[in-house]
């Protein structure tokens, strides 16, 4: 049989899928707005964003000073660590890779720790902006780590060196943090669990101001290196015989990775599963290789199960807000083995 | 005739690692030419450096001295998108894209042709379909990479080399694990490449019987450092540079056959009375057993085949007396009780 031209060139309903993905974004957003411990109901929510009147005017402040910033967070750190993970994946052919396998999340909580715990050892002074100086300690960490790994990255050959140097890194960070663990108060320990908890709450809007042009930046970036990505899936050799520039697209595949992980990382703590996982799932929806199509299902699919699992992680109706990085697990973990399970084998879509 | 410039050409190459101490030469003073439209087939025993020539002529690998020049230029001087424009390569690594359909990775074949977006045009969509069907696989292109069968997925790589349209192809052990018809089709579809595309194809094969049969022109390189042979397969054959390239103890080359036998040593001699495929086959038994064939009627040892309705009967006569064998299993077992 002949393959005869333009049908097998017609695959169109990944668009049908994409739009769902989107109307389920927007639908769990403006949900998302609407619970908390006080429930105001969806329309009135979409009245106070449009700016006109509704309801009471405590609700204009709940929405506009803290879930606008957290529901926009939890939007913007699904789809980057959703989609460094997807590059991670790819660019070391490694089912098992995630946003972290760098080391970023080990030199954010290095940072973090650092002043957590060892910053009592210098004084009191730090006492007074503990959150701004949180964000900044992440921010140098995981970027100290990441320029490391961008060094090396342009020195080695094989992507697997790579993975076991960052994975050093790792060991390194948190050896350093075992020890200030041993040496630190309780309290300060506390502390330094509870940023390890992660968080979407934390982001004002003055912080989103920088958080969400890096994110955007970082997003734009992979979607111009879904063409190497592609050729990456055959691994390095092949790609570099096709063309590939691999130090090139490395690095550039790491720089957005950083910008997307290591920002996340530095406002809301390392949050674990959903750059693991939301490829797979996308993998499975989207039966195709085709990082023009994976991308941006993706970045859809990270938005998705952060929105959702932040709906439940601050349990309406109630004063408490439960970790995210348990829920992202607790409510992920269940999905994923489900979908393996009854797929039979991940690997094959992998 | 009209003087044809090779597509590829290296004079006084040598092939090796960069080191700091000292450089490992794998092969120097090599000279070699790749013509348009040819097959050509790259033999040598393991540890020989063919995957370092296939590295140094595909330009990933720097040779230590001389160049490789393709149309006027040296290939290491090309830029690399450049380079894969002209030399496209089916390497012995296994892949792991099991979610990419045969269309999605013959498509991938035009990677160094296409914008940053790598959005296909009508012209790069025909080549596409064109390889699809060069290789006979246009009823595979929507199936996934893990559904293939290794015969099948080994022709969808060659079909992506194909679509990447450089006028080199270069393939090492294309025909490694697959079974004997996969294997003859894959050659059979590079020759027919070679000539109908007018592409040069060069194909690191262990496969002997398959190189001298398809082959335009071979390229051996034997176990010592030295000599570097090329020719067409038969003339290699006959002046004996083939049975010197692969010599080792224990096997010698047989010419009538272009094949490497085992070498037996104390033969008994046998006179073989008998026609046609049976006295082929039971000549081709008898040496495995260490029994060499005599012209000699008086050779203590006969066996007289007959041939009846389809049905053989061998007869032997030994000096202890005669008997009648219905196969060749049941006529070495009494060949071996005679010894």
């Amino acid at each position: 049989m002949q393959a005869s031209a333009p049908d097998i060139w017609q695959r169109k309903n990944w668009l049908g899928k994409l739009l769902g993905l989107g109307i389920a974004v927007a639908g769990l957003f403006l949900l998302n707005l609407s619970l908390g411990s006080v429930a105001i109901p969806p329309g009135q929510v979409a009245k106070i964003l449009l700016g006109l009147e509704a309801g009471q005017e405590a609700w204009h402040h709940i929405i506009w000073e803290f879930r606008l910033p957290k529901a926009l967070t939890a939007l913007l750190a699904g789809s980057a660590l959703a989609c460094s993970g997807l590059q991670m994946q790819t660019l070391f052919r490694n089912p098992l890779a995630g946003p972290f396998v760098l080391g970023i999340s080990s030199g954010a909580s290095l940072g973090v720790a650092l002043v957590v715990m060892a910053g009592s050892l210098l004084g009191g002074w730090l006492l007074a902006d503990v959150q701004g100086l949180i964000i900044l300690a992440a921010t140098i960490g995981s970027a100290s780590v990441l320029l490391l790994v961008v060094l090396v990255s342009m020195k080695v050959r094989d992507g697997m060196t790579l993975l076991i140097i960052g994975l050093m890194f790792g060991s390194l960070a948190s050896a350093v943090v075992s020890i200030l663990q041993f040496f630190s108060e309780a309290e300060q320990i506390q502390a330094y669990l509870i940023w390890t908890f992660g968080s979407l709450g934390g982001t004002t809007r003055e912080e989103l101001r920088l958080l969400l042009p890096i994110v955007l930046a970082g997003l734009l970036l992979a979607q111009f290196l879904a063409k190497p990505l592609n050729a990456l899936l055959l691994g390095e050799r092949y790609a570099e015989s096709m063309g590939v520039s691999l130090k090139k697209s490395r690095f550039l595949i790491i720089l957005s990775t950083s910008l997307l992980a290591g920002s996340v990382t530095a406002y809301c703590g390392p949050i674990a599963f959903v750059g693991l996982a939301v490829p797979h799932l996308s993998r499975l929806l989207f039966p195709t290789a085709d990082h023009r199509k994976l991308l941006p299902a993706v970045m859809f699919g990270g938005a998705i199960l952060l929105l959702a699992c932040d709906i439940l992680a601050q349990l309406p109706g109630s004063e408490k807000v439960l970790p995210i990085n348990a829920v992202t697990s607790l409510l992920g973990a269940p999905v994923v083995i489900w979908l393996i399970v009854r797929r039979r084998n991940i690997s094959k879509s992998f | 005739m009209k003087k044809v410039s090779p597509t590829l050409q290296a004079q006084q190459l040598s092939i090796g690692y960069r080191n700091k101490k000292a450089d490992k030469i794998v092969r120097a003073g090599l000279d070699l030419e790749v013509y348009q439209g040819e097959l050509l087939c790259l033999m040598g025993p393991n540890g020989a450096g063919k995957s370092t020539l296939l590295r140094t002529l595909a330009g990933v690998q720097e040779p230590l001295a001389g160049q490789v020049i393709m149309e006027g230029q040296p290939i290491h001087q090309l830029a690399q998108q450049e380079r894969a424009r002209r030399i496209s390569l089916v390497l012995t690594e296994q892949l792991s894209a099991g979610n990419m359909n045969v269309l999605e990775l013959v498509a991938l074949g035009r990677y160094p042709h296409t914008g940053w977006g790598g959005s296909l045009s009508p012209a790069d969509k025909e080549m596409v379909l064109q390889a699809l069907n060069d290789l006979d696989i246009g009823e595979l292109a929507g199936r996934k990479l893990y559904e293939l069968s290794d015969g099948q997925r080994q022709k969808a790589m060659i079909a992506r080399a194909l679509a990447q349209d450089g006028q080199l192809m270069i393939l090492d052990e294309p025909t490694a694990h697959l079974d004997l018809i996969n294997r003859l089709q894959i050659m059979r579809q590079l020759r027919l490449l070679a000539l109908r595309r007018q592409k040069a194809i060069l194909v690191a094969t262990h496969e002997l019987e398959l190189a001298l049969q398809s082959a335009d022109r071979l390229w051996l390189l034997p176990q010592e450092q030295e000599g570097f042979l090329a020719g067409m397969p038969e003339d290699l054959v006959l002046n004996g540079s083939l049975a010197k390239a692969f010599n080792r103890s224990g096997f010698h080359f047989d010419l009538s056959s272009g094949r490497f036998v085992e070498e037996v040593e104390h033969c008994v001699p046998v006179y073989l009375e008998g026609e046609g495929p049976a006295r082929h086959w039971t000549e081709k038994a008898l040496q495995r057993y260490g029994y060499a064939l005599s012209h000699d009627k008086s050779t203590p040892l006969s066996i007289r085949i007959t041939a009846e309705h389809e049905s053989y009967h061998w007869q032997l006569f030994a000096p202890e007396g005669e008997k009648v064998a219905d196969s060749l299993e049941a006529l070495v077992k009494s060949l071996m009780t005679e010894r």
